[in-house]
């Protein structure tokens, strides 16, 4: 499904990675490690498509990306280290808009989901008034509705408690065992994914 | 989404940002008002060099305050991670920014142009010539806000992007502030003005199709470092 064929980049004339290839399939998991200012973060936004500084190609489902983005754009979810959450809108528009800009769902699914990630007493609550994890868990919440085949996670366990990542766990072995793919930047090894490869960059 | 579907949750997210951030979005309002009022206290009593001067003063100060309102128009989301949501949509990229930028001329030019009457008669410019202000205004403004917005789009990676905005659009803004300004004149002299109405409305028009494209180029300029 996904596949990374010679992908080469350079940051500041030093070589992040260089021929790098990766065939992922349904199902299929891979952790990004590396040292800080390894390029793992940058790996993974030339997967979502935020960068254009390097060399080699991206195919998806067999097509070049380049050729059909919208099509990428609709199947992947890219979450970054900042998770988008407006602080003015409450925890449902935020998650509204997020989904909206894939494929909008309706209000029952949302309110679902923001009950999935823990959120239920706080649906209608500003973010402003949240703390870090509940905002990061609000974004969570996005893998939930917007129905994405490909995850593109960079620390996605950033300010989380236990039970947080007790969920996303779980939300990656869900997602795993439907048939999606994840790629995940992370410091934590992930517990009881038990296909997942490691990655070193 | 049908695009009306996407206009609307394009609209009702903006309004509530800018709703729920009244003080701040009102703040290039304040900066018309006092600016204006400094003006008449700084030139004294004299009605008649007032009312002469008063189509360009006016002006002149809503562009100013629309620059300061433009400024800011990406920053938050560039740093809070919502642009990079913006970019990776599946929405067509292209209408998704042109309301976003139609929203937002709608509710920069709609505050200034509602205030404006009122510092037309606080600088004595003739009754007749303002409703040509608020028309001018209306039609000048959100072009003000497209075109700024390709340079708030540029130097949205920037800590203090503000003074390089000033530098790279004010040269853009000329030919609107020319024809808004000969609008306006023209009707106090009680002559026709809705030629250069027409003007300012084409310039709206061309704005609006080409502007988002420029912008979205900008914007994706930012991450593609």
């Amino acid at each position: 499904m996904l596949e990374l064929k010679d992908l080469s980049c350079q940051r500041a004339e030093q070589a992040l990675f260089s021929g790098l290839h990766l065939h992922l399939h349904q199902g299929d998991c891979v952790e990004v490690r590396g040292t800080n200012g390894s390029g793992k973060s940058t790996l993974l936004r030339i997967v979502a498509g935020l960068a254009q500084d390097f060399t080699g190609e991206v195919f998806w489902r067999g097509q070049k990306v380049e050729h059909d983005r919208l099509t990428f754009q609709k199947d992947c979810l890219f979450l970054g280290h900042q998770p988008a959450i407006k602080p003015s809108l409450t925890v449902t528009e935020n998650l509204q808009w997020l989904t909206a800009l894939k494929v909008p769902c309706e209000e029952q699914r949302l309110q679902q989901a923001i009950a999935q990630v823990g959120l239920a007493h706080r649906a209608a609550t500003a973010c402003h008034h949240l703390s870090a994890g509940q905002q990061r868990r609000v974004a969570l919440a996005s893998l939930l509705t917007t129905a994405c085949d490909l995850w593109v996670l960079d620390e996605p366990f950033t300010a989380l408690d236990d039970q947080g990542v007790t969920l996303v766990t779980g939300l990656l072995q869900r997602h795993l065992q439907l048939g999606g793919i994840v790629i995940v930047a992370t410091h934590q090894r992930l517990q009881g994914i038990p296909h997942s490869r490691e990655l070193q960059l | 989404m049908p695009l009306h579907l996407l206009f609307f949750c394009v609209w009702r997210r903006e309004w509530r940002l800018t709703w729920r951030n009244i003080s701040s979005s009102l703040n290039s309002v304040w900066f018309f008002i006092m600016v204006c009022t400094l003006f008449v206290i700084g030139i004294g009593p004299d009605r008649q060099a007032l009312a002469e001067i008063a189509p360009g003063v006016i002006w002149v100060i809503a562009l100013l305050a629309t620059m300061l309102a433009v400024d800011g128009l990406f920053r938050h989301d560039f740093t809070d991670g919502s642009l990079a949501q913006w970019l990776l949509s599946s929405q067509p990229w292209y209408f998704l920014l042109l309301f976003r930028l139609l929203t937002q001329a709608v509710f920069i030019a709609l505050p200034l142009a509602l205030v404006a009457p009122f510092l037309g008669l606080l600088m004595d410019l003739p009754g007749m010539a303002v409703l040509p202000l608020v028309a001018s205004l209306l039609l000048g403004i959100p072009v003000l806000v497209l075109l700024g917005a390709i340079g708030a789009a540029l130097t949205v990676g920037f800590e203090r992007g503000g003074l390089l905005l000033a530098v790279l659009i004010l040269p853009l803004y000329i030919p609107v502030l020319i024809f808004a300004i000969a609008a306006v004149q023209a009707a106090a002299l009680g002559t026709a003005y809705s030629a250069h109405l027409a003007l300012l409305a084409t310039l709206l028009l061309l704005a609006l199709a080409l502007c988002p494209l420029a912008v979205n180029a900008a914007l994706r300029l930012n991450f593609y470092y």
